[in-house]
């Protein structure tokens, strides 16, 4: 952490709103990134990263200082969007309707534009299909680049079932993006 | 064909033994479950790789403040729903004590004796003052004429000197503006 944030950390644990808000504007991005990948949509991820720093600013006395705070800020983000998915249930996309996978071109065109939403869907629908406790360790470990230990301590896990979440979650995604790529090659003209 | 251990070797994540890496080539080549699972898993983490992370539309900042007082108020609220709720189950809980301890140390017996005084005081009580009214109102009636002329007499030279008081102000200020 910067000398600023720590600055405006100290000052927020003050009560000074203005320098929580420095802290909202720092961290929106991973904090919605986190909400979007967990809950599919913008306007969930919105109101979920909205939340998250609602909470944040109401439990700022419980952070500890010997933790980084943007752990601390997703562990608050990953625990209310898991929260709202189990009270309302994301419906999952069927991944056998996702688009034939293309060897992107790197071409800046309409068409390559089109693909990238595509891919941005295909990665949505794999997230999609994994529970939301599998979702929210995948998500911090590739996204974050959390280690195991610090997905347990975010989570509320052991790091054995962290560990067995993940693997659960890679072989998950694995065998429907397999499976998806099968039906797109036996059935190309029904998928485009 | 056994998949075993070559589908956990697939995802996982430390680098795996150079012998064990042999074993799991070798054994893809062969099957094609597995083969098609890590050439799955490699389209997979490449995705991943390629997600941009997702940023919220311009204003995110300016929202939460917005919101901020917005959310203050609505949890001031809460907090006193709270407190009302929980002082009224306190009392509801130290009513209900009261009323569980009264009737075990009373019999019921007791309780409808101390009922009936109670209507039967009422009911005197109320008897009384209907008789007290009575005679009052009928001591007024003997009076009345009498009573109302002086009342009226009262109020007509309380008016005729207000009207005086106010008329003789007014001219001495018009005087005086003069």
């Amino acid at each position: 952490m910067t000398d600023p944030e720590l600055e405006w950390l100290q000052q927020a644990r003050k009560g000074n709103d203005e320098a929580f808000a420095c802290l909202v504007e720092k961290y929106q991005t991973p904090v919605y990134n986190l909400c979007y990948r967990m809950l599919g949509g913008a306007q969930e991820a919105e109101d979920a990263a909205q939340e998250a720093f609602w909470r944040a600013y109401q439990n700022l006395h419980r952070y500890d200082p010997n933790r980084s705070f943007i752990t601390w800020l997703l562990s608050i983000a990953a625990h209310h969007c898991i929260d709202t998915q189990r009270r309302r249930r994301l419906p999952t996309l069927d991944i056998d309707l996702l688009p034939e996978q293309d060897v992107p071109d790197g071409a800046p065109n309409p068409q390559h534009v089109i693909e990238e939403n595509q891919e941005k869907e295909q990665i949505q629908a794999l997230l999609s299909m994994l529970n939301e406790q599998d979702r929210a360790a995948l998500i911090l470990r590739y996204w974050y680049d959390f280690s195991e230990e610090e997905i347990a301590a975010s989570l509320s896990l052991t790091v054995s079932a962290v560990k067995s979440r993940l693997f659960r979650a890679r072989k998950t995604m694995a065998q429907r993006w397999s499976d998806a790529q099968r039906q797109n090659a036996l059935h190309p003209l029904e998928v485009a | 064909m056994k998949h075993e251990p070559f589908e956990n070797w697939i995802f996982e994540e430390s680098r795996l033994p150079a012998d064990q890496q042999k074993q799991l080539k070798a054994h893809t080549e062969d099957c094609a479950h597995c083969r098609q699972l890590d050439d799955a898993w490699q389209s997979v983490q490449r995705e991943i790789r390629n997600a941009p992370a997702a940023a919220p539309r311009p204003g995110f900042g300016a929202r939460w403040q917005a919101s901020l007082a917005q959310r203050r108020e609505l949890e001031h609220r809460r907090q006193a729903r709270r407190w009302i709720i929980s002082l009224s189950a306190l009392g509801f809980l130290v009513f209900t004590a009261l009323i569980v301890v009264f009737l075990t140390t009373n019999s019921p017996s007791r309780l409808v004796l101390t009922f009936a005084q109670s209507i039967f005081t009422l009911a005197s009580g109320a008897d009384r003052v209907i008789q007290v009214l009575t005679l009052w109102l009928g001591s007024i009636s003997a009076i009345e004429p009498a009573a109302l002329t002086l009342i009226g007499l009262g109020w007509a030279g309380f008016i005729a000197v207000t009207f005086l008081l106010f008329t003789g102000r007014r001219l001495y200020v018009r005087k005086v503006e003069k």
